[in-house]
């Protein structure tokens, strides 16, 4: 690979590297690195070409099977392309948590269990799939939220004739 | 730019928070025409946020022993939110917001969350 990467070490621009060259640079996770082909700098550790770096060990460069499979969030070994992926799409998590317990217990589950995928199909390089999750997240999100706001009303009727009928 | 747009959506959550806060120490859940549950209404269980915002007001008021004691599973969700907010505010730790966003830590809190269902409506908090 020859691809030029340029590095911002101590607020200085350096390079451009080729990837064999960038460990000696003594570059981090979070130093912002550049390619052709990134929108904008990028922490190395988020760019698909210098992830590797940071996930894989001394064998990083090596053959690309022999360590995909014990890095969990490492989804760059096997798929060679050097395309970069835009950013990981939301997860809507925490909204998915809460809504659970306070609007929509099983709507908000299933919330739940789509925006689990969402990161692990961006680091599997799947960032259709990712897309998909999110999207499909934010749906069950939207709809346990409707869902609780609508049986509001209802059981407090519901309560409010309980009451009316323990009078 | 998709730092910005999240910083935004955990200010919003900030603020948001701060006026529910407001509300639950100012308003006592028991007395006032507080929302309910509708899964209590309905099947007669506890959801896994009952009680929540009566032990919100305990915990707004310094009752922490009382606090616990209405729904010690809904305290535990504070923190955790916390540092989900903190990790997506300051973008220097994608490798743990990665791992605070995969699929087993998900599903553990997921099954973490039915697990307090089941348990809470068997001993009966």
């Amino acid at each position: 690979m020859d691809t030029k990467i340029w590095i911002q070490l101590d607020g200085q621009r350096q390079g451009p590297f080729t990837l064999e060259q960038l460990p000696s640079t003594g570059i981090r996770p979070e130093t912002p690195i550049w390619y052709e082909g990134l929108p904008d700098w990028t922490m190395a550790c988020n760019a698909p070409l210098t992830a590797q770096i940071f996930y894989g060990g001394p064998s990083a460069f090596g053959p690309r099977t022999s360590y995909n499979q014990q890095q969990p969030y490492n989804g760059f070994g096997r798929d060679n392309s050097q395309q970069p992926m835009p950013p990981c799409p939301p997860s809507y998590l925490a909204w998915a948590i809460l809504t659970t317990i306070c609007c929509c217990l099983p709507l908000g589950i299933v919330s739940i269990i789509y925006s689990s995928q969402v990161s692990s199909r961006y680091m599997a390089n799947d960032y259709a799939g990712a897309v998909r999750a999110s999207e499909r997240a934010q749906l069950w999100l939207i709809l346990s939220i409707v869902c609780g706001l609508l049986s509001a009303p209802l059981a407090y009727m519901t309560g409010f004739t309980k009451m009316l009928f323990w009078l | 730019m998709i730092l910005r747009k999240r910083r935004i959506i955990v200010a919003a959550a900030i603020i948001v928070a701060a006026i529910v806060l407001t509300i639950y120490y100012v308003v006592d859940p028991t007395s006032a025409h507080m929302p309910q549950c509708t899964f209590k209404l309905i099947t007669g269980l506890n959801c896994p946020g009952c009680g929540s915002q009566r032990a919100l007001h305990a915990l707004l008021h310094g009752q922490i022993a009382r606090a616990i004691a209405f729904n010690p599973g809904a305290l535990m969700l504070i923190p955790l939110g916390i540092l989900y907010a903190f990790v997506e505010w300051t973008d220097k730790h994608p490798c743990l917001r990665h791992a605070l966003l995969s699929k087993p830590a998900v599903y553990t809190i997921l099954s973490m969350l039915v697990f307090w269902t089941v348990v809470r409506n068997i001993v009966g908090i």
